[in-house]
């Protein structure tokens, strides 16, 4: 039986790949964020390279290969995580302009207001006309959203919030229905457009009572 | 942010050899991400500085920055390199009695500083403002290949009894091989972080000989420039055909 010793250079092997790995990724990144993130994305690469290390490096034995398949995911997954640690909704959706624009219409947590009023909390402490005029829109949000759900069963409404409300993927969801992901797929595109014709079906803001 | 100076933030990785850095302008709108070569990433934003309206630099990523700043400088406002070398100075030195290679790898020093904002004006960093074209794909292609043999001839001579000379043979390899894959992988970009890198793995083989040394440093220099990627082709076949050469005789 081969039995394999840890050497020095075996070491360095692995410490080199994991290097390697870190500058692929920030090469990676950097050529297309242009941002901080790429540093925090390329540690949570490597660290998880050191923990699986072995198996990594028999299967890619060029650490470009991996860094470049790992990238995508690592950046969606980080990219997911800081918009919903900053209250902002998980998913950018197209404005048509070329911008994009966070999926959560209201802000929650310590986020900025709309309009660029003051940080959500710094109104609440203040009690300011501002935070009464927040408290409009939300109560407005509220009922506008709850026409928007009109005739949808609670599950479908559910699984839309998991996905793009709570950074959940199409897979964990159809995990945890025990359905295949191809079908809860199908039911999530069917409630949002359902979402969607509601909304367009509704009378403009004017003509909602005060 | 004042209307004459920046904030800068600096951030170095030492496992990396990473060095990014963020200018702190305030909401600048819409960015363009520039990358030079394989090796630095710039985003520029316009902004206004009294009444001067232009493109700034927002924020970089340089690539083995400490290998570059060693053989050369780096492509930054020259205000910016007192900070940026006592950086890296500072965070390699932390790191030099540290045995867990865990926390190595995990490392970053940061540094912040003052910076004028005309400094930061796309005219006034014209080595970050290179061509973003690409060269030939097929050329690119050869010399990674090239590159790639050559990492393999190398490695080949790593000596069995001297451990001191094996790491430095294993090490030249793998910088060989990560300038293949970056010349491949950017079909035809330059890395000058990557040739910097791999002239101080040359520079430390001391098993190669004085001659092989020469023209491999040599091949790096034209590697740093596109219009000499053909000359760089010839040489590396030359050394390769030196370094195998002898294997094949009895």
């Amino acid at each position: 039986m081969t039995d394999i010793q840890p050497t020095a250079r075996l070491d360095l092997s692995v410490e080199e790949y994991v290097r390697r790995v870190l500058r692929e990724v920030m090469r990676i990144i950097g050529a297309v964020h242009g941002k901080f993130d790429a540093d925090d994305i390329a540690q949570t690469i490597g660290m998880h390279v050191v923990r699986n290390s072995v198996t990594i490096m028999a299967k890619y034995p060029d650490p470009a290969v991996y860094a470049r398949r790992r990238t995508k995911h690592a950046a969606i997954s980080h990219d997911r995580t800081q918009r919903s640690q900053r209250g902002e909704g998980v998913r950018l959706f197209d404005q048509g302009d070329g911008t994009k624009r966070p999926g959560r219409q209201f802000a929650s947590g310590d986020a900025p207001g709309r309009d660029g009023s003051p940080a959500l909390f710094d109104n609440a402490k203040g009690r300011t006309n501002g935070f009464e005029a927040d408290i409009d829109e939300w109560i407005q949000a509220s009922e506008t959203l709850q026409r928007c759900c009109t005739g949808i069963p609670k599950a479908h409404l559910e699984e839309v919030m998991l996905v793009d409300g709570c950074g959940y993927t199409v897979l964990e969801v159809a995990t945890m229905r025990g359905q295949a992901r191809e079908t809860v797929s199908r039911r999530l595109n069917a409630t949002r457009r359902r979402i969607r014709k509601n909304r367009d079906a509704m009378p403009n803001e004017e003509e909602f009572p005060a | 942010m004042s209307s004459t100076t920046a904030r800068v933030t600096l951030r170095y990785r030492p496992a990396a050899d990473v060095l990014s850095g963020l200018i702190h302008l305030g909401d600048v709108g819409a960015t363009r991400t520039d990358t030079p070569d394989a090796d630095t990433s710039v985003v520029w934003a316009q902004v206004t500085d009294g009444q001067f309206v232009g493109d700034h630099l927002v924020s970089f990523q340089i690539v083995f920055a400490a290998a570059r700043l060693e053989q050369g400088s780096l492509p930054l406002p020259p205000a910016l390199f007192p900070t940026v070398q006592s950086l890296i100075a500072t965070a390699q030195y932390a790191l030099d009695g540290v045995d867990d290679p865990v926390a190595s790898l995990r490392a970053k020093a940061e540094a912040t500083t003052e910076l004028p904002l005309h400094s930061l004006r796309l005219e006034s960093l014209h080595d970050l403002t290179g061509t973003t074209e690409r060269g030939d794909r097929r050329h690119a292609a050869q010399l990674s290949h090239a590159l790639s043999r050559l990492a393999d001839a190398v490695h080949l001579r790593v000596p069995i009894d001297e451990a001191p000379a094996a790491l430095e043979i294993d090490h030249l390899s793998r910088m060989l091989n990560e300038l293949s894959s970056s010349i491949r992988h950017d079909h035809g970009r330059t890395a000058p972080g990557t040739t910097a890198a791999t002239r101080q793995a040359v520079q430390r083989a001391s098993t190669l000989t004085m001659h092989e040394r020469a023209v491999l440093e040599t091949a790096m220099s034209e590697l740093d420039d596109r219009g000499s990627w053909g000359d760089a082709s010839d040489t590396l076949q030359q050394l390769l055909c030196e370094i195998e050469r002898p294997q094949h005789q009895p």
